[in-house]
């Protein structure tokens, strides 16, 4: 697990035999599967790798297909979460509203629910 | 796993503490990382605490998140006919928490996941069941 990421525990595990020897996260694939804004010879590397797990991918039988693109949608799901979070963090520290205890986060939230269903409802 | 086609509804308090990771919360941030696997509607009262916690960009984030997961997720922002909202208040709900039961009845949900007390213990008669985040948890197996 690489310690240097900020959401390495939700990083998907590509062991064997998916494993691509770097992260693929900029990777743009082509409609032909070329490669665009990477070195050429890395750029080839990658390709090929990537080439090697579509072709893996397209051998599996369409339920375990399903079940990958699902997992895959679940772990990309989690990684923007992740970066949400860090995101939401970072803003509420620098606000120096982080470390507010449960009680007073549902108080404001309470408080806040009134004021906006009184403006939404008002009659 | 995903506990049928049944749709849940989030209150803002399991948005806020899964985000914010709440550390007196942990299972509010357990259960948004189930999204995926669920069927999650969020009614307008909902939305409008959401956007009033977040700010623009961050709203931006939440959203793109969410309609990476079309079916499965559904945003509501329409407004809750008034008598509903009434009908609630008589049961002792106060407007806010009104607004969000009216609004769950009338979308059908069955189950609302709160840490609000005033749900969990103090309205009696709702047309749906309110559970705690941990409880919603165990419901999809996991054990906190």
């Amino acid at each position: 697990m690489d310690g240097t990421k900020g959401h390495s525990s939700l990083t998907p595990d590509f062991s064997s035999p998916f494993h691509c020897r770097r992260p693929l996260g900029y990777a743009r694939i082509g409609p032909t599967g070329s490669l665009f804004a990477l070195p050429q010879v890395e750029g080839d590397r990658v390709s090929l790798h990537l080439d090697a797990l579509a072709t893996k991918i397209a051998a599996l039988d369409p339920a375990a297909q399903e079940a990958l693109w699902e997992k895959v949608a679940e772990l990309n799901f989690q990684r923007g979460l992740e970066a949400l979070v860090q995101k939401y963090r970072a803003r509420l520290a620098a606000e120096g509203m982080l470390d507010q205890t449960a009680d007073t986060v549902m108080a404001k939230l309470k408080k806040l629910r009134e004021e906006i269903a009184a403006n939404d409802y008002r009659t | 796993m995903t506990i049928g086609p049944d749709w849940v509804v989030f209150d803002t308090n399991i948005w806020i503490f899964g985000l914010r990771h709440q550390p007196e919360q942990p299972a509010c941030t357990q259960v948004l990382k189930h999204v995926p696997q669920l069927h999650v509607k969020i009614p307008r009262q909902v939305l409008l605490e959401l956007q009033a916690n977040l700010r623009h960009e961050e709203m931006r984030e939440f959203f793109r998140l969410l309609h990476r997961h079309p079916g499965q997720t559904d945003l509501r922002w329409e407004q809750v006919d008034l008598s509903r909202i009434r009908t609630y208040q008589r049961l002792g709900c106060k407007l806010g928490d009104a607004a969000v039961a009216a609004h769950i009845e009338v979308l059908g949900i069955g189950t609302l996941v709160s840490e609000n007390r005033d749900f969990l213990y103090e309205i009696r008669g709702l047309p749906f069941r309110v559970l705690r985040a941990a409880d919603f948890l165990r419901e999809l197996g996991e054990v906190e």
